[in-house]
């Protein structure tokens, strides 16, 4: 069997219509449980702020926001954050789009909310397909142009940053990365050292690199999203010794980040399985190279092109232990999952019988 | 019926993940992840490694086992060999166990035991799997019963679920607020979804009883309406619930298996109505399911919406390009897409275009499906070779192995669906057609698999199919005439050869040819089966030491054993049976048939001559071990079962069987011990309450009771408790009824006599000192009955006279005095029931009894030498009923006995025995006179003669297939003809008169000879050839002159066997008929014959050389008008002669 089929599906869940719009803005925090509502009275590059109905307007920092919604906005956008969330990002996309186009009157939060969701989906997608860069680029480029006091405006940053990177555009990525550093936040100022080690690692400054993310690792991190950064600095550090060749190091390093983590960090998580699975790929572990990469697409799937690059090796690493089918299987899920990515042009230049 | 089977339900899994475990690490989500793809082998070595690593918190690691146990449950459906599922599931209840000891207070114990009840439903799906492997037709209701079996155990466990769920979900509130008590609230929640999980394991099981049912068999739908009754009543109860959803579906299936297409349809539509507005992902996977469940109903030859399922599929994989088209759901689909493709193609009316297309685009999405693991993998494949064959413009012969591996598949399934047919067919004239086509079909599959296997390109084929091929032409050869070795080789060949790579086929082809090697045995003559016994024992050790624990080892070690046990090896018979472990399901029958096969050569060895029988204490040894390894086998078995305990079916079986050796050992006290002391008593365990009706089968059927009385009766009667027999005498006519005219009586008190007379025959044999006991045993208490005036009625009389009457004939050939004294007493009391009869004509209860008795008075006044009485009764019968068979040889008898036993005046009575009562002017040699006269008497005895020619033409009715005991019965009647005849030349006084008598007795023998393969073989070859040196040695001593020759050397019959290799090397059955076609074709007369109604030709042979031999002339013109059969006795209420009896004359 595939799967126990009431999974969930005892939950209890009644198959009642979803919810009605919300009667009034609220704020979702990462920081704290529960929302706020009320009225958004402000709406800056570093911050919102509401009114509740009762009690005074509270401030809140753009880092901290988990997400936001509209009086007035459409059901829909709550179903197409959800499939964001899930990782549905082309159905996300979609009602995104579609909820676009029923706004009536909208307030210009919400519009440039809606907006900046575009763009951000249409983002997520291009960094696994390489044909929907520009597109990407230009809608969160048209966002910041338009919407440089809002409070995305740091996220829409680190999103242009990663897409030029992708572009291999490194000038403009520095540009968006030294954007990203000018925040007000520690853990935004970390992620754009990360993002800059990153940078001279695909420019082979492994000292300078490994320099810029040991610098991120010496940091004090007091909260959940500055200890990711300090994850992803060392990543980063495992990317180097992996370079090195130092692969027990890096599988030390990968299994510390695995295991400090947040198990919900999809990025960190998902990356250091990739990079686990690497490093025990290179040891001739190519099992325990299985297990890691599938952790990426049982777990982290939502990960795009990490996952495509998972995809990848589990192609491979299928066929080359005679597991025929589920190579087939995999082979089939990059081609119809990121047919433009890197990696399903790295298999399709493969030769058949090592692809699968 | 394609096999969707209920997926295992597994809540608290659900509730675990929602609880604490996931917040640490995503460990068991990242388990469940993995087995959600099917990946369960790594989904067990990631396990294995959680278990090796420190820094893995404990609560993971406390759950291990369960989600060891979780994955391997699950994964047993990915396992093809049923061997392997069964150790699967073992190892899965193990961890189970392990995780149940260890933690018995966890939040997963409460699932883990239902688990554990799943495991149970998991081994009888196994069963059900085995019952539906065409290897397994033999075993089928075994395997189904166990599966049923298991089922049991799982409803009792998950009924036992459902109470204690059910109690603690109402002993909440009805209405518990949410937010003033969220504890109660969730604990109420929480018990709930156990109670519905709970109702849907109790329909699961339902549905799953129904599986083990033949799809044709009135249980298989009941169970499923019974099924789709509880899904019903849980979607009623929670239709707003995803769970209530569920339930419906299966609701729906369950009417689509039961072939209520349109009702299965109407729920498909209903739940693929729902959640219009927003599918959320629960409601979707639910409705994809449905989906596919509607394709295969579309796709049913009730619907035939091909085109339908074409679109339909179509639109939903365009709007499911990812993960979900790779699913089991989504492959599911394309395969039906598939179908409906080719299928539309199928269609007659397609045109040539079209169905071109229409293929193509079946094999596109057909090689889809195939490049993925799963359940369609092998329908897939079949299907792209039929296609490419569809598609082939070529025509003729595959020219390469897939296609011709397609093609062959198509034909297998057509053969096993053929030998299905014919193991059920009923009528002959239907089964003969179905065994011609399966003949033609198991020929042609065979071409296509050599040709395949011809075909073969190793860079490219897969090893897989190529094994698969080598076994369908192991299997086919099986079942091809003549092909025994050529199967036993290519199994042997698989199973020594891929045992590694292809464990599961090697084991059935090892299997397979035990099993071909067995039927080279019984087809091969008796002095060459040497070498297919060693064959068969160096297959089956190899079976068991790859395979020691497979239920199929052991079921080799009991046929390797019962084939010893054939050929009176009981050591090596019994080594092999003690092989059967004692957790195997077979040990006790093994340790039985240890135990009967050291009784069963002891009491063959104890009869044979002195100068051929085995020492004493050989034959005491056999007789001791018997003894004791069934005593072993009761209290190994009573030693598991509560003291309490009711008698258990195995344990009574065991029990009948030491009964039985113990009073043919003499041991009557032990043996009453066993058959009545104690709670597990043979009569406790065959009583059932008064007015109860006797079940058809099993330990308390009417048959089985009978039995266990007649060796209660038997016992008694040894230690002399004269009334306690006749208590066991009144019960066994109480268990048989008193229906049916006294038959059913009569036929008790035979089979009691028999086994009686085996007895006497074989303490006679062994100089057995308690021969003299056992006799007096019973004069004592037979007197006793006799003389007896109260309570004396038919039956106790029949038993008197039957029991002398076998008694006598145990000691004919040894005490011929006390034999003789027995006949008089049996006489006695038959004619005592003639005499009670005249005054009371309601004592006999029938016609037919009576005309029994009067036979088997006949019988004894013979052996009492009373020739000319004998025959005055059997006369009166003959002219009331002139074809009675029996009366008719009794009569030839009474001539043949009186003939050897009278003076010189009584001479004529040969030609009497062999021309019956035409023979009172007529010589026998003389064909001329024995034609008919207008006014002769009336024709009332026939003779030998006759009864053979008769016989012979009953034979040539039997177009199909030649009743042995028919044929027996013809070589008696042939032989005695040529016995009579040389007596009656013997007696001739001068050697004229002697030579043409003799000389026609020697044509008697070398027609029948021609005519018979082998003579019958064995002791009936013997019995023609003393016969035919006798009659040399005459001409040899006399210097008579056969055919104008002298005979120089007294030669042995030619042994005619296996003639023509290519028709005798079949299983014995069919020996016969094709000797007398082979002979028949020798003697060339019967020179026109159709091939497909050879029997019947051949037969028309045999009579017409028959009537060639001499005196035929007549009888041609007197068989002519008369009714076929030659046996017509009205006599089922009567007492029996056996047939074997016949073969036993006075004067031999």
């Amino acid at each position: 069997m595939r799967k126990p089929i009431f999974f969930g599906l005892l939950a209890l869940a009644t198959l009642a219509p979803v919810a009605p719009a919300w009667s009034a803005d609220s704020v979702t925090r990462k920081s704290a449980k529960g929302a706020i509502s009320g009225d958004i009275t402000a709406n800056t590059a570093t911050e919102l702020t509401i009114k509740p109905k009762s009690g005074d307007a509270v401030a809140i920092p753009a880092n901290d926001i988990a997400s936001v919604s509209w009086n007035g906005e459409p059901a829909t956008l709550r179903l197409a954050r959800g499939d964001e969330d899930g990782g549905r990002l082309t159905r996300a996309l979609d009602t995104y789009t579609k909820a676009a186009g029923t706004l009536n009157s909208p307030g210009p939060g919400l519009k440039a909310d809606v907006e900046f969701a575009i763009a951000r989906t249409t983002a997520k997608i291009a960094l696994a397909d390489a044909t929907k860069l520009d597109e990407a680029i230009s809608k969160l480029e048209a966002f910041r142009s338009k919407n440089a006091d809002n409070y995305n405006h740091f996220e829409g940053q680190r999103l242009l940053g990663q897409l030029y990177m992708a572009k291999k555009d490194p000038n403009k990525a520095r540009v968006a990365f030294e954007t990203l550093g000018k925040a007000p936040w520690k853990d935004y100022q970390m992620a754009s050292k990360n993002f800059t080690a990153r940078m001279l690692l695909v420019e082979s400054k492994s000292d300078e690199a490994a320099a810029a993310f040991d610098s991120v690792i010496g940091m004090k991190a007091d909260n959940p999203a500055e200890e990711s950064q300090r994850q992803e600095a060392m990543l980063g550090k495992a990317r180097i010794l992996t370079s090195q060749n130092k692969l027990g190091d890096a599988v030390n390093l990968l299994n510390d980040v695995i295991n400090k983590a947040s198990p919900e960090d999809a990025r960190v998580q998902a990356e250091a399985y990739v990079r686990q699975g690497d490093c025990l790929q290179a040891q001739g572990k190519d099992k325990d190279a299985i297990l890691a990469y599938l952790h990426v697409d049982v777990l982290f799937a939502s990960e795009k092109s990490l996952h495509a690059e998972s995809l990848f090796h589990l192609t491979r690493l299928w066929s080359k232990l005679g597991q025929a089918g589920r190579a087939a299987e995999t082979r089939e899920k990059l081609e119809n999952e990121y047919p433009n990515s890197e990696w399903a042009r790295q298999l399709k230049g493969a030769p058949a019988e090592a692809a699968g | 019926m394609k096999s969707y089977r209920l997926a295992c339900v597994s809540l608290l899994l659900w509730f675990g993940l929602a609880g604490g475990l996931v917040a640490a690490e995503r460990h068991l989500e990242f388990v469940e992840g993995l087995r959600d793809r099917e990946y369960y082998d790594f989904a067990v070595l990631y396990l294995e490694q959680l278990e090796a690593r420190k820094d893995v918190p404990a609560d993971v690691k406390a759950v291990i086992p369960y989600e060891k146990a979780l994955t391997l449950l699950q994964g047993v459906r990915t396992v093809r060999n049923p061997e392997a599922q069964g150790k699967q599931l073992d190892n899965a209840r193990l961890f189970l166990e392990q995780f149940l000891k260890a933690n018995p207070t966890h939040p997963n114990a409460p699932q883990a035991n239902t688990e554990l009840a799943n495991v149970l439903l998991g081994k009888a799906k196994v069963e059900v799997q085995q019952a539906r492997s065409p290897s397994n037709q033999g075993q089928k209701s075994k395997h189904q019963e166990k599966a049923r079996e298991y089922i049991a155990q799982a409803r009792t466990v998950f009924q036992n679920a459902h109470d204690q769920y059910k109690a603690a979900f109402t002993r909440h509130p009805t209405f518990i607020d949410r937010t003033k008590d969220k504890d109660a609230y969730d604990a109420k929640e929480r018990d709930l979804v156990h109670y519905i999980q709970a109702q849907i394991n109790l329909a699961i099981v339902t549905y799953e009883e129904a599986q083990t049912y033949d799809a044709t068999a009135p249980e298989f739908k009941s169970q499923l309406g019974k099924a789709a009754v509880e899904f019903e009543k849980i979607n009623n109860e929670y239709r707003s619930l995803l769970a209530g959803l569920h339930a419906r579906m299966w609701q729906g299936k369950c009417f689509e298996e039961m072939g209520d297409i349109t009702k299965a349809l109407g729920i498909y539509k209903e739940l693929l109505s729902h959640g219009e507005d927003h599918r959320g992902p629960a409601l979707k996977s639910l409705q994809d399911r449905v989906t596919l469940f509607r394709f295969i109903c579309l796709n049913t030859e009730q619907r035939k919406d091909y085109q339908v399922v074409v679109q339909e599929a179509g639109a939903w994989l365009k709007s499911n390009p990812g993960a979900e088209r790779l699913s089991r759901i989504g492959l599911g689909i394309q395969w039906e897409q598939a179908r409906a493709l080719e299928l539309l193609a199928d269609k007659p009316d397609a045109n040539p275009i079209d169905q071109e297309r229409l293929y193509n685009q079946a094999l596109v999405a057909a090689r889809s499906v195939n490049r993925f693991p799963g359940e369609y993998k092998e329908a897939s494949g079949a299907a792209i070779q039929r296609l490419m064959r569809k598609l082939n413009k070529e025509g003729g012969d595959p020219k390469d192995f897939d296609t011709a591996f397609g093609q062959a598949q198509e034909l297998f399934e057509k053969v096993r669906n053929q030998l299905e047919v014919v193991k059920g067919a009923q009528d002959p004239t239907e089964k003969k057609k179905v065994e011609d086509d399966l003949e033609v079909n198991l020929k042609e599959t065979a071409r296509i698999l050599s040709l395949a296997l011809s075909l073969v390109n190793r860079n490219k084929d897969s090893l897989d199919n190529i094994n698969r091929a080598r076994f369908w032409l192991c299997y086919v050869y099986y079942y091809m005439k003549d092909k025994s070795y050529e199967s036993a080789i290519l199994g042997e060949f698989l199973a020594r050869r891929y045992k590694d790579a292809n464990p599961d086929v090697a084991l059935d082809a090892a299997y397979l040819a035990m099993a071909a090697y067995g039927k080279a045995y019984n087809a091969a003559p008796e002095d060459q089966r040497q070498i297919d016994v060693d064959r068969m024992v160096d297959i089956c050790t190899y079976i068991a030491a790859q395979w020691p624990n497979s239920e199929r080892t052991n079921d080799a070690r009991i046929n390797v054993g019962k084939m010893y046990k054939r050929i009176k090896q009981p050591v090596e018979a019994a080594k092999w049976f003690l092989q059967v472990p004692e957790t195997a399901p077979q040990y006790y029958n093994a340790l039985m048939e240890a135990g009967q096969a050291y009784w069963d050569t002891y009491a063959d060895a104890s009869v044979l001559p002195e100068d051929k029988r085995p020492p004493k204490e050989q034959l005491d040894d056999w007789q001791n071990k018997a003894r004791q390894t069934l005593q072993d086998a009761i209290t190994k078995l009573e030693a598991k079962l509560p003291k309490d305990a009711p008698p258990d079916r195995d344990i009574t079986i065991a029990k009948f069987y030491l009964v039985g050796i113990l009073n043919g050992m003499g041991d009557y006290k032990a043996a009453l011990e066993w058959t009545t002391g104690g709670a597990r008593s043979l009569t406790t365990a065959v009583a059932v309450a008064k007015g109860e009706k006797r079940p058809a089968s099993g330990v308390k059927s009417k048959a089985f009771a009978s039995a266990v009385y007649r060796e209660l009766l038997r016992s008694d009667v040894g230690v002399q408790q004269l009334d306690k027999a006749r208590e066991a005498m009144k019960e066994l006519e109480n268990i048989e009824g008193s229906g049916g005219g006294g038959a059913a009586v009569t036929q008790i008190y035979l089979k009691l006599g028999l086994e009686l007379q085996k007895e006497v025959k074989r303490l006679q044999s062994a100089n057995d000192p308690r021969l003299a006991d056992v006799l007096k045993s019973f004069e004592t208490f037979l007197d006793d009955m006799f003389n007896r005036k109260e309570g004396q009625d038919y039956a106790s009389l029949v038993w008197v006279g039957e029991t002398y009457y076998a008694l006598a004939e145990g000691l004919e050939t040894g005490d011929k005095p006390r034999a003789e004294g027995y006949f008089t007493r049996a006489g006695a009391a038959l004619q005592s029931i003639r005499d009670l009869a005249a005054k009371d004509p309601k004592f006999i209860p029938s016609k037919a009894a009576e005309t029994a008795i009067k036979m088997r008075l006949a019988t004894c006044k013979r052996r009492q030498k009373s020739f000319a009485d004998a025959l005055q009764l059997v006369t009166e019968i003959l002219v009331e009923k002139p074809q009675t068979l029996s009366a008719q040889e009794e009569a030839a008898r009474i001539y043949q006995d009186w003939a050897a036993a009278g003076g010189a005046g009584d001479v004529n009575k040969w030609n009497l025995a062999i021309l019956g009562d035409q023979a009172d002017d007529a010589k026998p040699t003389s064909k001329k006179k024995v034609a008919p006269k207008a006014e002769a008497k009336p024709h009332v005895v026939w003779g030998w003669l006759e009864i053979g020619n008769r016989l012979g033409r009953n034979l040539q009715q039997s177009q199909t297939t030649v009743n042995p005991d028919l044929e027996k019965q013809f070589l008696e009647a042939r032989y005695n003809v040529a016995l009579c005849r040389f007596k009656y030349g013997m007696a001739q006084s001068s050697k004229q008169k002697k030579t043409p008598i003799l000389t026609e007795a020697m044509r008697d023998i070398n027609v029948t000879a021609s005519l018979s393969e082998n003579l019958g073989g064995g002791e009936s070859w013997e019995r023609f050839n003393k016969l035919h040196r006798d009659i040399l040695q005459e001409f040899h001593d006399q210097g008579l002159k056969l055919n104008g020759a002298p005979v120089a050397k007294i030669t042995d019959l030619e042994k005619r066997i296996k003639a023509d290799a290519t028709e005798t090397a079949a299983a014995p059955d069919d020996a016969p008929k094709k000797a007398v076609k082979k002979k028949a074709k020798s003697a060339k007369v019967a020179k026109k014959k159709k091939p497909e109604s050879r029997g019947a030709g051949l037969w028309i042979a045999l009579v017409l050389v028959l009537l060639a031999a001499g005196g035929g002339g007549y009888y041609l013109l007197r068989v002519k008008g008369r009714q076929a059969a030659a046996d017509e006795e009205d006599e089922e209420d009567a007492p029996k002669p056996e047939a074997k009896k016949r073969t036993r004359t006075q004067s031999s």
